[in-house]
């Protein structure tokens, strides 16, 4: 089915603004709870490589994102264990958690590279082992905007409800003020005769979760297969685009959203330099492509230096929780 | 009917400290109890092992009749015990619904049930408040936070209600409403434990009174059948002097010189909200001359932290800003923070660094002057005999100078500032609540020290809740009200009038910010005769 461009570009938009919405969502979560979690770009990756192997390996698509899921809570874990039980520095070891999940990830793709080789086996996920693109019925039969927003992964529209759910639960229930709470006074939450860091642990742990999915949608979603350092740095943007959102759901969406737009953008450039008749297009034919692929962080840059007004986030954020006395 | 509480052989052990030792205590039902003791006797770690914040180190509880384990705060609220803290649970980024949702037990999934609204409804008439449960928390003044606070923990306890230093950040009169709302409670049935270290205000509201020294009851008694000196001796174990209240003969060059008029409208701002607005300065002419104190008193938020914020650099005046003889811009007093003394309002966040240990706290300000270094580094030598004259000074009492300023009672603390401060020699000395949430032997210790820097020459402005204190201390007095500075006749007025200006009555007796033209205005030269 051949699509008009703009149709496509939403539909780019869309596809490459739901990993980021959903790895935001639980880092929200988490950063609102007064964890700030920058290893977040880690857990992607761990996630990525956890769910490819495991679709590799079952030969279910399910079944890899699953395992993705659970490899993003287990280095969540590590990091909650570090940060939440034992107190250590956040940051410090958000930052370990992502040089390990390089390294990590990097030596098991290399092995795996080297044995497929010697055993003659592609590195590329066949359909029934990774997820294709869900059109919903009837939906997706409306012009322009049907194949550009109701044929997407199953995981889009999950992260969509997703970020609907979370948005309930933080501003229309008592779980919702307790997440809250603890960001901002632990001390109450703790005076109320809540356990901090248990749940701080249970947030810091959902967010691995959504990390972990959001990992698994780029490898055996998008692209059917892994790469070394496949995230690219998208764990740090969704990280300044929960700051940029000022911690609301509806921010970040908004955040992500125009990330994927401008990065959409410049892939549609990158390719229709060569194709196109116009004049300027065909000028850009001599720019390095770097240049191209600088342009959504370079807006990010000037979209948190024009809209980012300065609003504390949780003010309890990174630190860690000790009872007084 | 057995008591509603009894507690018997109670004791908590901190490492090396016995915090309680062997307390035993009966509460009678409908009954208000006075607890007193210096800071550090146990007042609050006895109350907090009640609310299930603690746990006992052995002890026995029995509530009811019945043989009871508070480990939890939860655990608490299920008996019926709800604790008032002296620094408010309350998440001040959300507003005071949202709060007792926070505390209401289960329904993860709910929000604000009809249950939590007709509780709040139930004790909203029965304490005869008005309350704004929407506005968030931080917005709200302490008086209102504390009326959130204690709705809320009626509503989670309801049988026991436990008060922690209630009246120490509220005004005479709020405090005396306070007190009055939770007698009428006790005489519905609830009982009260309530931690004060005013003496006459708890002597007054209290049927019975507990006085704690290191961990042990040392004296109960009916609050009749006890005077405030046998009260006082039992808490610190011997008798204080309190300063005595001569006022300064003569006053010298002003160190302080404050003309600020704020003309714009208040429509013109972006939002008159009514809990906002009163927070603004819009007048205020203010002299204070080196060898006198002169006190501010007036109900919280009628525009003190602007005057603060404004005699620290923070904001900026419209009008003139004079100290030590010289204009400056806010900029500028900023800079001359390092010459000016401050006894902040809030002491643990503006006055010390808490994780800091006390021989850095003790020269925060002074540490670039000789003899304290010698070309940008620290002569330690200096430096360690420097701290020693300030501890022997000023009585701290700490087991070592390398210990973190947080492992020190509020009273120690206090000391350190005073020290600081004081041992630079300022001209000018801004104190804020400077016995707030002090024990009486501290508290006096303090103002002794502000009326011996006085008579050496000092000139204090005294920004202060108590007014008795004010009142004993001042030597000239303002009231502020409504954002406006007024001077008064002090001391040739009475309380009550003093009182009465404070809640913006018969204002129209003082004239408003009294022009610095003429000479300085000696004690009762005011505009005004009463």
């Amino acid at each position: 089915m051949s699509i008009s461009l703009g149709t496509f570009l939403v539909r780019q938009t869309i596809t490459a603004a739901a990993p980021m919405v959903l790895a935001g969502l639980g880092e929200l979560l988490a950063e609102l709870a007064g964890v700030i979690d920058i290893g977040i770009e880690g857990l992607m990756l761990a996630g990525a490589l956890a769910a490819f192997l495991g679709a590799f390996v079952t030969g279910h698509g399910v079944a890899g994102l699953l395992v993705g899921i659970l490899a993003g809570i287990f280095m969540a874990g590590i990091f909650g264990i570090c940060s939440i039980t034992f107190g250590a520095d956040q940051i410090v070891v958000g930052t370990a958690i992502n040089l390990l999940s390089l390294g990590t990830t990097g030596s098991i793709w290399m092995l795996f590279q080297t044995w497929s080789q010697n055993h003659q086996l592609s590195i590329h996920l066949t359909k029934a082992e990774s997820f294709n693109r869900l059109a919903l019925p009837g939906l997706a039969k409306i012009p322009f905007l049907g194949p550009a927003v109701f044929d997407q992964y199953a995981l889009v529209y999950l992260t969509v409800a997703m970020a609907i759910a979370v948005g309930w639960i933080l501003h229309r229930t008592r779980l919702g003020l307790v997440i809250r709470g603890m960001g901002d006074s632990p001390q109450t939450c703790a005076a109320a005769g809540i356990r901090v860091n248990l749940w701080r642990m249970t947030a810091t742990l959902f967010a691995g979760g959504c990390a972990g999915a959001a990992g698994a949608y780029l490898s055996i979603m998008q692209t059917h297969s892994f790469a070394q350092n496949m995230t690219n740095g998208i764990g740090f943007v969704v990280l300044a685009l929960v700051i940029f959102g000022r911690w609301t759901v509806w921010g970040l969406v908004g955040g992500c959203i125009l990330f994927g737009a401008i990065n959409s953008l410049q892939q549609t450039l990158q390719t229709a330099r060569y194709t196109s008749h116009s004049a300027i297009l065909h000028a850009m034919r001599h720019l390095p492509f770097e240049v191209f692929q600088m342009l959504p962080y370079v807006a990010a840059l000037v979209a948190l230096a024009i809209f980012a007004k300065s609003r504390p986030g949780p003010r309890f954020l990174g630190v860690p929780w000790r009872r007084e006395v | 009917m057995p008591p509603l509480l009894e507690l018997k052989h109670i004791t908590r052990r901190f490492g090396r400290l016995m915090a309680l030792d062997d307390v035993n205590l009966r509460v009678e039902r409908g009954e208000i109890y006075g607890v007193l003791g210096e800071n550090g006797a146990g007042k609050s770690t006895l109350m907090h092992i009640l609310a299930g914040a603690v746990s006992r180190t052995s002890g026995e509880i029995i509530f009811d009749g019945r043989k009871v384990a508070i480990e939890s705060p939860r655990a608490a609220f299920e008996l019926g015990v709800g604790m008032v803290y002296q620094h408010f649970k309350l998440v001040d980024t959300q507003n005071g619904l949202e709060n007792l949702a926070l505390f209401a037990p289960g329904a993860w999934l709910k929000g604000i049930t009809p249950q939590i609204r007709q509780l709040i409804a139930r004790w909203t008439t029965e304490l005869d408040w008005d309350v704004d449960w929407r506005t968030p928390i931080a917005q709200l003044s302490v008086s209102e936070q504390q009326r959130i606070e204690i709705i809320k923990a009626l509503c989670l306890g309801g049988r026991l209600l436990i008060l922690d230093e209630p009246t120490a950040a509220l005004t005479p009169a709020q405090a005396d409403s306070l007190l009055t709302a939770v007698r009428r409670l006790a005489q519905r049935g609830l009982t009260v434990l309530l931690i004060s270290h005013k003496l006459a205000e708890i002597k007054n509201a209290c049927d019975h009174l507990l006085v704690l020294r290191r961990g042990r009851v040392v004296l109960e008694s009916g609050a009749r059948e006890v005077s405030t000196g046998d009260l006082v001796s039992a808490m610190i174990g011997q008798d204080v002097t309190l300063p005595p209240a001569r006022r300064a003969e003569h006053s010298k060059g002003p160190v302080l010189e404050l003309v600020h008029e704020d003309t714009r409208s208040a429509s013109g701002r972006r939002r008159a909200r009514h809990h906002v607005e009163p927070h603004r300065l819009v007048k205020a002419s203010l002299r204070v001359c080196a060898g006198e104190i002169v006190g501010v008193c007036g109900v919280e938020g009628n525009g003190q932290a602007q005057l603060t914020a404004m005699l620290t650099g923070e904001a900026a005046v419209r009008g003139h800003l004079a100290l030590d003889g010289r204009p400056m811009s806010a900029r500028a007093v900023g800079r001359h923070m390092r010459n000016t003394g401050m006894i902040p309002a809030d002491r643990q966040r503006d006055g010390l660094i808490l994780s800091w240990p006390i021989n850095h706290n003790l020269i925060l300000k002074t540490h670039a002057r000789p003899p304290l270094s010698f070309g940008g580094v620290l002569r330690r030598r200096q430096w360690r005999k420097h701290n020693q004259a300030l501890v022997k000074q000023y009585d701290i009492r700490t087991p070592s100078l390398i210990i973190p300023a947080a492992a020190l009672s509020g009273g120690n603390q206090q000391k350190i500032i005073l020290a600081r401060e004081l041992a630079m020699r300022p001209n000018f000395l801004l104190a804020m609540n400077p016995t707030r949430g002090l024990d009486v032997g501290a508290a006096a210790f303090v103002m002794r020290q502000m009326l011996l820097a006085r008579d050496q020459g000092m000139g204090l402005l005294l920004i202060h809740d108590d007014l008795d204190e004010v009142l004993r201390l001042s030597d000239r007095l303002y009231v502020m009200c409504g954002g406006c500075l007024y001077q008064t006749p002090w001391p040739n007025a009475s309380r009550d009038q003093i009182g009465a200006w404070m809640l913006g009555e018969n204002l129209h007796q003082l004239a408003d910010a009294a022009p610095l033209t003429d000479q300085v205005n000696l004690p009762g030269n005011g505009p005004v005769t009463p």
